[in-house]
């Protein structure tokens, strides 16, 4: 199972002002906010737990089928600059993160060290829609290339709480995967290509 | 405040975050924040602030974590309201 996030830090301070009053309570824990506060980067580390937080949460949708939004429940830990875990009622998900200067990008797992693929995209289009189409296009490649089959055999729908499927000729494939997209960044993840 | 005030207002709060103009144009109970109106998870944040200030009360984590679609803010902001 794998779920990601990216942020563009460039469009995230434009989108967000994360020193609105209540914005960090309703988001981050005490323990959270305290590392925040003593940050030396304060903007980087409440883009970081975000991404962190919604990659579980994406991770969480993907198995249980279940939206909510409670951005608090789900608690971050650093293991490194870049690694973590995410804790959600007795659930651990590990997290890998990529910071560059344009943008934060999470991948979070229920098994440490899983293998996946994944490929981040510069876009040079701003439309969300056409980036989302992109996207579903490589990662449709990729798995005609895995699972030797036509290009065209693969489509990827999204289920009844949004969570997108692969199917093979209309027949619902296993493969867990994520995608996501912010401003001018996009990132896709992929873990378990079977038929 | 009957139910088309309320929507109204609504519409009016989720404006400034939405990335769907065409479900925005369409926006009814049944329009999901998310999935519809395709607002960034990060602005919902916003949107529940925003409501806050708008109608002076307090929205808490029980009700944050339902407030996914616009028929699920307006009963939240409804029960808040009667309990003022």
């Amino acid at each position: 199972m794998v779920g990601n996030d990216i942020v563009d830090l460039k469009l995230a301070k434009i989108e967000s002002n994360w020193q609105r009053p209540g914005f960090l309570t309703k988001i981050f824990t005490e323990k959270e906010r305290k590392m925040i506060e003593c940050s030396s980067d304060p903007f980087q580390l409440v883009w970081l737990f975000w991404s962190m937080k919604e990659s579980a949460y994406k991770c969480y949708v993907q198995k249980k089928s279940i939206r909510f939004y409670a951005p608090t429940k789900l608690e971050c830990e650093l293991l490194s600059a870049t690694e973590g875990l995410v804790l959600f009622e007795d659930k651990t998900y590990y997290t890998n993160s990529k910071i560059t200067k344009n943008y934060i990008s999470t991948e979070a797992q229920h098994i440490r060290d899983a293998k996946t693929e994944h490929y981040h995209f510069e876009f040079n289009t701003r439309t969300s829609a056409k980036q989302s189409e992109i996207i579903r296009d490589e990662l449709k490649k990729i798995t005609a290339t895995t699972l030797n089959v036509p290009f065209d055999s693969l489509s990827i729908k999204k289920n009844s709480v949004g969570v997108p499927k692969l199917y093979l000729n209309n027949k619902q494939l296993q493969a867990s995967f994520s995608m996501s997209h912010h401003g001018n960044y996009g990132v896709y993840s992929i873990v378990n290509t079977n038929r | 405040m009957n139910n088309e005030q309320l929507i109204e207002t609504l519409k009016k709060i989720v404006k400034p975050y939405i990335q769907d103009e065409a479900a925005f144009e369409d926006l009814s109970e049944e329009t999901d924040f998310v999935n519809d109106l395709k607002i960034n998870s990060a602005n919902l944040v916003d949107v529940i602030l925003d409501v806050e200030d708008e109608f002076d009360i307090e929205i808490d984590n029980d009700s944050m974590e339902q407030m996914l679609s616009v028929q699920a803010a307006m009963e939240i902001i409804k029960t808040k309201l009667n309990q003022k």
